[in-house]
């Protein structure tokens, strides 16, 4: 008991970690394993750009920077919002956390908005997966990102679903965190896709 | 956490996302250096979004490590094969 109470593990026993804390752990091992796929993604993607320089340069400069940038504010306000409804539930604020989350849940479906509106154009452009190298990347990376948006905006829409019996119960907010932090992780990644696909090499 | 630092690390990201895409959409006469710039920016985004929004601060030191290694590593292994291409 007294090697629990000193150890500096941080996921054991220790009274000063609360059960939300000890709950949204596992998160982080998902999260580090998604990234590390997405960066061996990014990696390819320069690999197959330094053979088909011409071709990544012209494809880029078809892409509008101002869409993706739309894109990163809507994920960056959404997981303000994120942010803002946690710390509300944990100062026992229902009311506030539910409001947050929702109107979270109604800034991130701008993101589908904007990648319908994005996508439909590039294919009635005739711009698909299989128009070069750098299309198949941009669908394959854009559309990974968009299920993991998808499974966000399903996760948060439990939360919100669930807050309504749970309010601000520490098991709910362990659950609550884990969603978050899967959210922002949403949210960095593009922040690392955005300027990939639509910035290098843009001319 | 109180909630003014996540919002004050909301407006410095708003502004950093505008300025960096206005960098590339200008691809300036810097334009290899603009490239060096959009990517070290998307590094401090990330670590920020870590450190406000997701309080990494508060874990292990180990996880910490690993989060900021998959950034270094990620933004090095860009740059690198950017300045191999355009050479």
């Amino acid at each position: 008991m007294s090697n629990a109470m000193n150890s500096p593990a941080p996921w054991n026993e220790n009274e000063e970690q609360p059960i939300s804390s000890q709950i949204s752990a596992g998160i982080h091992f998902f999260i580090l394993a998604d990234i590390f796929v997405f960066s061996g993604i990014f990696l390819d993607f320069m690999l197959t750009r330094s053979d088909q320089l011409e071709t990544f340069n012209q494809s880029a400069a078809l892409l509008n920077p101002w869409t993706g940038i739309i894109n990163t504010l809507i994920l960056i306000t959404s997981g303000l919002f994120v942010v803002l409804a946690y710390n509300a539930g944990k100062a026992g604020k229902v009311d506030a956390m539910q409001r947050w989350i929702m109107l979270a849940i109604l800034i991130g479906a701008g993101f589908a908005v904007s990648k319908s509106f994005e996508y439909s154009d590039k294919l009635a452009n005739g711009l698909t997966i299989h128009s070069n190298d750098f299309f198949m990347f941009y669908y394959t990376l854009t559309g990974a990102h968009f299920l993991h948006f998808i499974g966000g905006m399903i996760a948060l829409a439990v939360v919100l679903v669930r807050s309504r019996k749970e309010g601000s119960d520490e098991k709910f907010l362990g659950t609550f965190k884990s969603i978050g932090l899967y959210w922002h992780m949403v949210d960095f990644l593009w922040i690392s896709i955005f300027p990939l696909l639509y910035l290098l090499g843009a001319s | 956490m109180n909630s003014k630092a996540p919002v004050i690390v909301w407006l410095i990201l708003v502004a950093a996302s505008l300025s960096t895409t206005w960098i590339g959409d200008h691809n300036l006469s810097f334009a290899q250096w603009g490239t060096v710039i959009v990517m070290l920016v998307a590094a401090i985004k990330t670590r920020l979004i870590l450190t406000y929004y997701m309080e990494i601060n508060t874990t292990p030191l180990a996880l910490r490590l690993v989060y900021d290694a998959w950034i270094v590593l990620t933004t090095a292994a860009i740059l690198y094969f950017w300045f191999a291409a355009s050479n």
